[in-house]
Order: C-alpha cells, then structure tokens, then sequence
C-alpha cells in the first residue's frame, strides 16, 4: 500500500496521508508522528529499535540496503557503504570534509562539478540521493508501523545548516516522493518537545551534540510562542569527530607496532573508527575502556583510560564554548539569565561535554530527562502535526537564519543584505549601481558567512543580470533583494531600476541540483517506474485545484466587498476555467489554470490581509484569518 | 505604504512600551506567519507571508531604540543613512572617538584585556547616557539633537562591536 498512498485521497485538506516528523541525523534517523492523546511519540525502525542507522549499501545491481543491513556491509564494502552522508550534503567536490579521515572513495571531480559525489562501484551518487534512500527506507517503515500512506513530512535540519545544506535536504526529500511540509531546526524541535511538555517559560539554551553537527539555540518561550534569539554552532563538528580523533591515535600507535602505514587503507581506518565509536561509548560509563581493532589480518585491542580520551577530545569540546559565547553575546545575554539548558543528541552524554555544558552555562545542571535521541524527532511531529493535520493555536516558532546573506561589492567584500539571527520570514533589499560607462550587466555573486572577505564566505550561487540600458557609469541602479523563507532557504531577484526595465531572477544554489535534475532522478527511480506517474500528477493537480478552489469559494462569501471593479468576473472566469481543466486529464492545463487563477486572486489575498491586520489592531479581533 | 508603527499599531513616537510592543508581535505573529497559513491556497500563502516579513522587519527595526530613532528620524524627513551621520556630531565627540580608537588601538596590541574591557565599560555608560539624551530631545521635538545622539549611538555601538570582534577573535584563537 506504500506507494499507492497518494491514489487514496479524499479529504483535500489533508492529501498526505498521516504527517511525521523525521530526524534525519548524522548516525541515526527517527521517525514520529503524534497520537490520538496528541502527544508525539517515534516509531521502531529496526525491530524493537526506533534508531536506525543513517546508513546505505549500494548492491552490485544498484539496489540499495538501509539501516542495520547496510551498517552490516560496512567492514567488507567500505566503498559501496556510505555512513554519515549529512556531512556532505550540500558540499562541493573541493570541499575539506572530503579530506578528512574516512573510508570513502570520490568519484573523480569534473571541471564544473558542483556536487561531491561517492563513487560505490559502477555507480556515482551523490549525497541527495543517499539521503533519499534513508528518507523512503523511513517512510516504508513509517507506512507499515501506522498502517496509513505517509506523504508529507516535517525534516529536521542543524540549526546551523547554510542555505544550500538546507536546499540539498529538502531535494532528498522530494526526492523520497515526500511533501516536505518545512525543515525545522533541530534545537528548536527539541524545544518544543520539552516545552509543551512542561507549559515552561523563560529563556532556554539548547545544547546540541549529535554525530555530525553541533548547535546552540537560545529561546524565548511565552505562552506556546518559542522565539528563537540567536543561534550558532558548527556544521562539521560531533562524536564522529570524537571517533576521529582516538581512531587516528590508535592507527598511529599500531602503525608503529606493525611497521605499515594503516591510515591509507580504507579497511583499517573503518575498523579503528569502529574501534573507537565503541571504546568511546564504554568511557562514558567507565574510567578505562579496551579499543578493539579488527584489521583483517589480526585483531589489534588497546587500552585507552577516559582521561587519555578526554585529553584527545578536550580541543573539539572548546570549540562548541566559542559558539555558545557567540549565541549569548547575540541574545545579548549573559549565562545566569539562561533559565534551563537542553541537552539534545548522543554525544551530550560524554561526562567531559556534560561537565563542560555546564559550565558554560553558569553551573546549572542540564536538563536531559526526555531521550536525548529522541526529542528532535518528538518536536517535528509536534510540528508536522501543527501544519498538516489537527492545527494548534497555542504553538507557534519563530525562527531566524544561522549565517548573514549578501553579495559580493568592490574588491571581493561582502555586503550583507540579512544578518545572522535575523527572524524568518524575512526579505531585504539594496541597490548597487552600474560602475562602467554604457555596462549592459551586472555579475551576482550571493555569499553566506560572518567574514568581511568573499573568499571567507561559502558561496551559494552567482548569476548575471543582463539588458541594463547603456548608461554613464553609476546611473543604472540594480536592486537586488533577498527572501528568505520559514524553511531559512534563499531566493534572490534583481530588478534594474532606472528606466523601469524589469528582470528577475531566482537562483539555484551552485552546491544544489538543478530542478530538472531532481525531476529526472525522481522519475528515473525504479520505485516511481513502477505507479503512473502522469495519474500521480494528475490527483496531486486536482488536490490543489479543489484546494485552490475552497478557500475562494470562502473567501469570496466572507469578504466579498473587498472586491474591486472587474475582479469579480475575471475570477469568476479564471475559476469556470479552472473546473473545465479538472473535469479533463491533462495535469499541466489543470496546473497552468491554477496559474492563472492565481493571478486574478492574488490583490484580492493581500487586501484580505490588509484587512485581516487592522481587524486585528482595532480589536475588533479574528481568531484566524480566512 | 504603511509605516512600521502602523503595521504593528503602536503609537508613533520614541517611547514605546517594550511589553506591549513584544505582545503585540506575538499576537500579530500567531495569525500571519506561514505556518497558520500551510494549508492554503499559494495567492493566501504568498498574501500572509508578505504581511508576516513585514510584521518582522518592522518588530526588529521598532525593537531596538537606535534603529526604531534612526527610523522615526526618517519617517520625518531627516535621513541619517546606513552610516556617516558625522554632520551632526559636535567636533569634540570626533576628537574623543579618535582618541578612544587609539587607546583601544594600544590595548589591544599589548594584548591588554582589563584595559580593553575599561574601554567597553566606559563606552557603554556613554551610551546608556546617550539613550537618555536621545528620549528627551524626542520629547522636546528636537531633531537635530535626536540626530545628533543616534549618530553619537551608532559610533559606540560600532566601537562596541569592534571591541567584541577582538575577545571573540582572542577566545576563538584559545579554543579553536
Ligand atoms: N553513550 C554514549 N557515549 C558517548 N557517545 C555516544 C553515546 N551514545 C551515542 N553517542 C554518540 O552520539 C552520536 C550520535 O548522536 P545522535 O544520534 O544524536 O546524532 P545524529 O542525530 O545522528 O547526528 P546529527 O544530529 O549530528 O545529525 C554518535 O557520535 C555516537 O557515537
């Protein structure tokens, strides 16, 4: 029944079947969805458990194995079996997480190549893709535990993913034939999950140490509204650091020992960072722990004492206080007005990082009594719920974006357009003019990052704006304007100004996939082959259009007097035209008369609005805005 | 267009009841952001989310006191732009920034952080002044010393921020 899900639909407010939320993390993905009490509860994903391992093995005929099954392939295909795939998403093929320790092979890059890819024999993949499979392993398991088709989902995401992490999750998504109904950050659902649990309120620092990632949020919580103050963090930091930093000792030390440099030989380094993952998590209860290192062609074991481990790690753990400072200071804050501090993910559970949490942190003792793997999950169902199944009026996040967005001026510095901690969603725009005599186009470079220096920054996407009128130098203005999106992901338009010559353009970002691209590898993949996609596209197409068609159809009884000369008839001709389209089989006409009506509707939404905010400042209050 | 103060509905002036000003956003907030509207049609989407980035660039201008000045001042017709509002600092102000600039200069080449912090401390006091200065003459209707403060406001605030960038940089370096 999986994947006949979407062919089942009845209620046009609800297309998607049940909503989840998913923890797609570094190590382990969680899936959860909300109960009929409303509380958020995970579903087992491997028997019993409800982790399962982010991991994917690449068969020898292009099929894959998720979770444990693939996890078991790891120490004989270290190649063809790709474990923590999130820190890569989103990355280019020269970027450094590529040459960091690890058992992985590269598909070679190509002049141009935006994407890093793994090369799993006889076959590249890129990071999107092996995502996706852990996202549709996820929502099989989903679909079978709750019995329902499971359509749309609320992703969790770092805090401190940039925007093109962000566009390469919500691909992986789409890709795994999900509506990603938002991607919320991971600190942020592990508030809510606590929060609305104890009806708390005050000012809250989440503390979030996962595989891969690691975040610090800082929150404001009144009455249900969880305001996001500031957040920092390091996209490439976690225990799989930890498990670096002790697996590239003990290659060392046994190195030595043997007399051959094991760092280059994918099977060793794969059985020391087993080796160490293991020992790690036994010095979390113990004082000595014995790394047990499985080469192939004899087992190496070597004693490691927490304070040895601790000495190993204590450099990693310092950088999570630079970014905790940083959240402070930009919360304008100091440690003891911090209320309770959240501990979220698997590598809190180290006493050094606990210790040091807390004193980061003025001495208070963490919380971290709900499941530190499971809380992220439990707040993307909230979530989830909260969008696309029974709403709740009492929750609402108010979150910002992680890094500054600009573009690139004058000897490549940055000009910010949105500063960090900026509350989404949120939209600036600046005006640059033309330096040359007659110059007909203007060069975008969109950054994002804190340094001054463009090559500082991580670059998102460039493109050109062409057909600026030949003017004298510094008289063609071009406004270029940012949106960034409740999802934290970017747009960019730029509008020459001057004689009104109108161009807009909306970027892709340069580590992304195209859209076409996540189209054809939608309808490349087998498990889509297999359902009609054109019927597929069709009962999405009529979905919206009865969607598109009810909240006009209210809309047009309750505020028919802000209708203006003309509109009336020209909605009403969009909309017969619109229920002629439906009534036949084309999905693209249904789409371009959904269009269409749009566009005739679109000044009456906005005068709707209007009138919905001074309803709502002369107290003459609405409870919702129809 | 509809200003800032409208879209949020307090009363146009310097002083605003932080509270309320915070409850309204909130309440504002709940009908407006995206999430409320993640059911409907895209023109009702596109229409709420272009009223909530509105809600939110005119709570975080409002919020703040130098930008919700800077913003009052503009509404009036005096436009200090995004940076130099030196025509309206008295000379002696300049002097003293300099001075200042160099001290932290030294300091910090010395690598001296008590005296660094003595600076931070001193500049801050500046500014709570400042911000008292800057109410009153809002009250008293005098723009040219309200433009006068806020450029007076925005030289501590980058100085402040110069001061932070160097300890974040200082404990970067010591952690990193
Ligand atoms: N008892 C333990 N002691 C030490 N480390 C642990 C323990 N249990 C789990 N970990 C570590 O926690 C990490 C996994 O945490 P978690 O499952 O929260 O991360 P994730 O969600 O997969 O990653 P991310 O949030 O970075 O995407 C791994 O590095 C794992 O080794």
């Amino acid at each position: 029944m999986a994947e006949s899900g979407l062919l089942q639909i009845r209620d046009p407010r609800k297309p998607y079947g049940k909503p989840v939320g998913i923890d797609l993390g570094t190590t382990h993905s969680l899936v959860a969805f909300v109960d009929g009490e409303g509380r958020g509860q995970t579903i087992p994903l491997e028997g019993d458990s409800h982790l399962m391992p982010s991991v994917v093995h690449y068969l020898e005929d292009g099929s894959t194995l998720v979770g444990r099954a693939a996890r078991e392939k790891l120490a004989a295909h270290p190649h063809e079996t790709i474990v923590s795939v999130k820190r890569f998403m989103g990355k280019g093929p020269s970027d450094p997480e590529v040459r960091r320790l690890g058992h992985y092979r590269f598909a070679p890059a190509q002049p141009g190549e935006a994407v890093v890819r793994f090369d799993v024999g006889g076959k590249w993949v890129s990071p999107v893709e092996v995502s996706a499979e852990i996202l549709k392993w996820a929502r099989r398991k989903a679909e079978a535990y709750l019995d329902q088709p499971v359509g749309a989902a609320v992703i969790t995401v770092p805090a401190y993913f940039d925007d093109a992490q962000r566009q390469a999750t919500k691909d992986a998504g789409r890709l795994a034939g999900l509506e990603v109904l938002r991607l919320l950050n991971e600190p942020t659902a592990a508030a809510v999950a606590y929060g609305l649990d104890r009806r708390a309120r005050g000012t809250f620092a989440v503390y979030d140490l996962g595989g891969g990632t690691f975040d610090v949020s800082i929150l404001e919580l009144v009455e249900g509204v969880f305001e996001v103050r500031s957040t920092a963090g390091d996209s490439s930091l976690g225990g799989d650091d930890f498990d670096r930093a002790l697996a590239q000792a003990l290659l060392e030390q046994i190195s030595t020992v043997l007399g051959r440099d094991l760092r280059r030989d994918p099977f060793a380094v794969q059985a020391a960072l087993a080796g160490a993952r293991d020992a790690k998590h036994a010095l979390t209860e113990k004082e000595r722990a014995v790394a047990v290192v499985a080469l192939p062609e004899r087992t190496v074991e070597v004693e490691v004492t927490r304070a040895q481990f601790e000495s190993l790690i204590v450099g990693l753990v310092r950088r999570t206080a630079v970014a905790c400072r940083r959240a402070l200071r930009d919360a304008d804050l100091e440690p003891h007005q911090i209320d309770g501090v959240v501990l979220v993910g698997g590598s809190t559970r180290v006493p050094l990082v606990r210790h040091f949490v807390r004193e980061m942190f003025g001495g208070k003792e963490p919380l971290g009594d709900i499941d530190p793997d499971r809380v992220v999950a439990i707040g993307a169902a909230i979530q989830a719920e909260n969008l696309a199944g029974e709403s709740r009026d009492d929750l609402l996040l108010l979150d910002v974006i992680p890094l500054s967005l600009g573009v690139e001026t004058m000897g490549g510095v940055v000009e910010k357009i949105i500063h960090r901690n900026t509350t989404i969603p949120a939209s600036a725009a600046q005006i640059f003019t033309t330096f040359a005599d007659g110059q007909t186009a203007m060069d975008i470079h969109v950054v994002q990052g804190e340094r001054e220096l463009v090559s500082d920054c991580r670059s998102l996407a460039r493109f050109r704006l062409e057909g600026i009128p030949p003017m004298p130098a510094n008289m063609g203005r071009v406004q270029v304007t940012f949106s960034v999106d409740a999802d934290g992901i970017l747009s960019v338009s730029a509008k020459e100004l001057t004689t009104g010559v109108e161009q807009s353009i909306t970027v892709k970002p340069s580590h992304g996939l195209t859209d076409e691209e996540v189209e054809r590898m939608l309808l490349e993949s087998l498990e889509h082959a297999e359902e009609d996609v054109a019927t597929r596209l069709l009962i999405e197409a009529r979905v919206e259009a009865q969607r598109v068609l009810h909240d006009l159809q209210k809309a047009l009884t309750e505020s028919a007097d802000l209708l203006v000369e003309g509109e009336k008839e020209a909605i009403a001709r969009a909309e017969q035209a619109l229920r002629e389209a439906m009534a036949g089989s084309d999905h693209h006409r249904i789409e371009e008369a959904i269009a269409d009506l749009d566009r005739a509707s679109t000044d009456f939404a906005r005068r709707r609005m209007e009138k919905a905010l001074k309803e709502a400042l002369t107290g003459r209050s609405v409870q919702e805005i129809e | 267009m509809t200003d800032h103060f409208e879209i949020l509905g307090i009363p146009r002036g310097f002083r605003v009841d932080e509270r309320a000003l915070e409850t309204r956003y909130r309440e504002l907030s709940r009908l407006f952001h995206p999430d409320r509207h993640a059911g409907r049609s895209a023109a009702d989407r596109r229409a709420a989310l272009e009223k909530m980035v509105q809600i939110n660039e005119a709570y975080r201008t409002l919020r703040e006191p130098v930008r919700r000045a800077a913003y009052l001042l503009s509404l009036r017709g005096l436009e200090l732009g995004e940076t130099d509002g030196s025509k309206f600092l008295p000379p002696d102000f300049l002097m003293e920034v300099m001075e200042r600039r160099e001290a932290f200069e030294e300091a910090r080449s010395r690598g001296d952080r008590e005296r660094v912090q003595a600076l931070a401390q001193q500049a801050r006091r500046e500014r709570d002044e400042a911000l008292e200065a800057l109410a009153s003459a809002f009250d008293r209707d005098d723009d040219k010393e309200a433009a006068s403060q806020v450029s007076k406001l925005r030289y501590l605030d980058r100085f402040l921020a110069d001061i932070r960038a160097w300890e974040d940089r200082v404990f970067e370096e010591e952690n990193g």
